[in-house]
This record gives C-alpha cells, sequence and structure tokens, in this order.
C-alpha cells in the first residue's frame, strides 16, 4: 500500500507537472511563523507537499492559531505517504530542526507532530535529541480543539474519517487515475481484437467500447463514492460487487440489447469494470491497508479470470 | 496480518493509542496496561510498532490468516 500510495501520488504530481510546467508541487522546507508567534508558540511539524502546507496554512489562519510551522523535507510528498515510504522520518525532522535553527526561535522544546506520520517517525528518537514529540490530531482542523484541550486527544480527532467531502475527492483522483490505466488497455484491446483496427470505422468500436468506458468509470466511480461508507462490507470488491447487483443488468440492458448473448457479455464485462474500479478505489481510502488490499486483490484476480472465461465461452455455445 | 500485543513487556506509556488511526487499541486503568480491541481494523501502518516504548507489539504479515473475518 505505501509503495502504490507513493506511487499514485507521484503520478498525480506528475500528471499535474506536465498540465501545469513550470509549477511547483515541493514547498521549500523551512520554519515558517504563523501569525507573530512569541519563543512560547506551540511547534507544529509537517511535509512538504504543495496541497498540504497549503491547507495546513489555511487552516491555522482559520482558527486563529499562533505557532511555528516547522516544514519538513519529504520530497513533496504528503504526511500518510510519506511516513510510510520513509521519507517522513525522526532523522529528517532532527535534520530540519538543526537547519532551520528551531532552538533559536523558541524557549521550549515541545514538537507536535502529525498523528499519521507516526508512521515513520519514532517518537524515541527526538526524544533522545531532547525533543519532547506528541503526536497531534489526525486533522489539522482539529489542532485548535487539541492545543486548548492540553494537547490531549479523545477518539473523535484520533481516527481516520472518510466523510462525503473527502469520498468526492479521493473518487476524482482515483476516477483520473483509474481513467488513464483501463483507457488505453480497452483501446489496445479494441485494436488487437480487430486486426484492420483503425480501418473500421471509428463509431464502430470506439464509440460503443472506449467512450462507453469513459462515460462508466465516472459514472459508477462517482456513485460508489458517494455511497462508500453506506454500502455493507468492508472490503472494496465485495462492496463494488454488491452495489452492481441492480446497477449492471440494467445498464447493460439499456445498451447491449440487440441479443441474448450482447446482454450476457455486457453484464460479464460491466461487473469487471465495477470491481475493478472499487477494488482500487480502496488504494484511495484512509481506512484500507495493504494487507487488506491485497486479499481483495485475489478476490478480484479470481473473479476476473471466472468473467473472462465466461465472455470467451458464451459466443462458442452461441 | 496480525497483531501481537506482548503484555508483559507493555509499560503503558499509551503511545498505542496515540498514534492507531483506527482504534485498535484501549487503555485498562487497573492494570495500566493497553489492550487489543479492534484488531481487525487495523490498517498495517506500523505507527504503533515503531512508538511502543515496551517493544510489546509486533506487526506480523499473514495473508490467509483471518481471510474474510477482515473483508466482511
Ligand atoms: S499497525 Fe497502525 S492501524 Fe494497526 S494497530 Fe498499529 S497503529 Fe493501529
Ligand atoms: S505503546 Fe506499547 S508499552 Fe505503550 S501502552 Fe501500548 S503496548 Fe504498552
Amino acid at each position: 500500500m505505501e509503495l502504490l500510495n507513493t506511487l499514485k501520488e507521484l503520478i498525480s504530481i506528475s500528471i499535474a507537472g506536465l498540465a501545469f510546467p513550470g509549477f511547483n508541487f515541493h514547498v521549500k522546507p523551512g520554519l515558517y511563523p504563523i501569525g507573530n508567534p512569541s519563543k512560547e508558540a506551540p511547534i507544529l511539524i509537517t511535509s512538504n507537499y504543495f496541497v498540504t502546507y497549503k491547507r495546513v496554512t489555511a487552516s491555522l489562519k482559520k482558527q486563529a492559531i499562533i505557532a511555528w510551522l516547522l516544514v519538513v523535507d519529504t520530497k513533496g510528498v504528503n504526511v500518510w505517504c510519506s511516513a510510510a515510504g520513509r521519507n517522513f522520518t525522526a532523522e529528517k525532522v532532527i535534520s530540519q530542526i538543526t537547519k532551520s535553527n528551531l532552538s533559536k526561535s523558541v524557549s521550549h522544546s515541545r514538537l507536535i507532530l502529525p498523528q499519521l506520520s507516526a508512521a515513520g517517525i519514532d517518537h524515541m528518537k527526538l526524544k533522545q535529541e531532547g525533543w519532547d514529540a506528541k503526536f497531534g490530531p489526525i486533522d489539522i482542523n482539529d489542532i485548535g480543539e487539541y492545543l486548548s484541550n492540553n494537547c490531549k486527544k479523545n477518539p473523535a480527532i484520533s481516527q481516520v474519517r472518510f466523510p462525503v467531502q473527502k469520498r468526492i475527492e479521493n473518487t476524482i483522483s482515483h476516477n483520473v487515475f483509474i481513467t488513464l490505466i483501463l483507457l488505453p488497455l480497452v483501446l489496445l484491446i479494441n485494436i488487437l481484437a480487430n486486426p484492420i483496427g483503425f480501418l473500421r470505422p471509428w463509431s464502430e468500436w470506439l464509440l460503443p467500447n472506449v467512450l462507453f468506458l469513459f462515460v462508466y468509470i465516472w459514472v459508477f466511480g462517482l456513485l460508489y463514492g458517494i455511497t462508500y461508507s453506506r454500502i455493507p462490507f468492508r472490503s472494496g470488491f465485495l462492496k463494488g460487487l454488491l452495489i452492481s447487483i441492480p446497477f449492471v443488468p440494467l445498464c447493460s440492458f439499456i445498451f447491449f440489447n440487440e441479443t441474448t448473448l450482447d446482454f450476457i457479455l455486457g453484464i460479464g464485462t460491466l461487473f469487471l469494470y465495477s470491481t475493478v474500479i472499487s477494488t482500487d478505489f480502496d488504494g484511495f481510502t484512509p481506512i484500507v491497508g495493504m494487507d487488506f488490499f491485497e486479499k481483495d486483490l485475489i478476490l478480484l484476480a479470481l473473479s476476473s479470470v471466472i468473467i473472462v472465461l465466461i465472455v470467451i465461452i458464451a459466443p462458442l455455445i452461441g | 496480518m496480525v497483531i501481537h500485543l506482548n503484555e508483559k513487556l507493555c509499560v503503558g506509556c499509551q503511545l498505542c493509542l496515540e498514534v492507531c488511526p483506527t482504534g485498535c487499541f484501549e487503555f485498562d486503568e487497573q492494570a495500566k496496561k493497553a489492550r487489543l480491541i479492534l484488531p481487525l481494523s487495523c490498517l498495517d501502518c506500523k505507527a504503533c510498532e515503531l512508538n511502543c516504548e515496551g517493544n510489546a507489539i509486533k506487526i506480523e504479515k499473514s495473508l490467509f490468516q483471518n481471510f474474510f473475518a477482515q473483508l466482511i
């Protein structure tokens, strides 16, 4: 999951980089004053991913928090992925503290780390260097409550949540990602399946197969992302399968209704698309781990083999 | 994946409760030790293992153990 998340993050950054050449997605590591902090102001730590920095500073401003913000060089990757990928470690924090001459700006040694950085940061290493590090809330929007509660946490601010706004955000990133993976693949399969490829009228295959997939990814992806928390099961594969039971036959009936064979093949193909999308979405949720994802992939692989066999055998038996 | 919590080694620092993003642990006030309450919610992030002051937690990878229990 770590690698996958980092990869996805890097792909998204690269795409954004291609779309906006010259735009820098890394924030310069260093010590940033928020408001007009005194030597006693709290020290908050974050990654140097541009989006994280923007969100953290905007949230601190909104909550009227005066603090020192130490931005650590995590190679421009967000807190969770950089910690899991060992780019946000105690050594990196210590190195940034030294580079930024932190002890000159403050008169205390209390550090507040983002909770999700705990997957990479060993707080004892910071202690050995004389820093008293605590893991703050998961969401920066809860930092005000955390500070006013004497740096004490309750489950509401220390456990991951996946509210609808975040689900929509992640669904959009995921849809972009899965479109870039599935669309060229289906395009290639269509060309290979029709040796004369582009010589056939485009309308015969491009519109029904490729553009349909594009629309399907976005409609199913959004439906799945929005209803995600309400669908039973934790497994993305099982969730996708369940939501597909009414959705897929209906779609197949509307769009692939020329013959019974078309209808059956439509069902098989759409089940495959749906479960690929829902299983892969696991990696875009904050509540699924690598171990879990691998189990889900096994279910997806088994069902894909069955569906592909049906798709191959059905036309043979007419 | 399986979480092993060796209660004998637990020093009651509560760091596991502080770092776990899915609330897998709770603190037994009487015994002054952590207790595993939601092992199936584990995200396999290893934050508890890395930060446990008593070296009492081990996260072991196991693909087939709890296969369906975790997915359902
Ligand atoms: S590995 Fe992460 S999710 Fe699992 S119990 Fe430890 S802190 Fe919690
Ligand atoms: S982090 Fe380790 S030592 Fe501390 S309470 Fe949890 S299990 Fe016990």
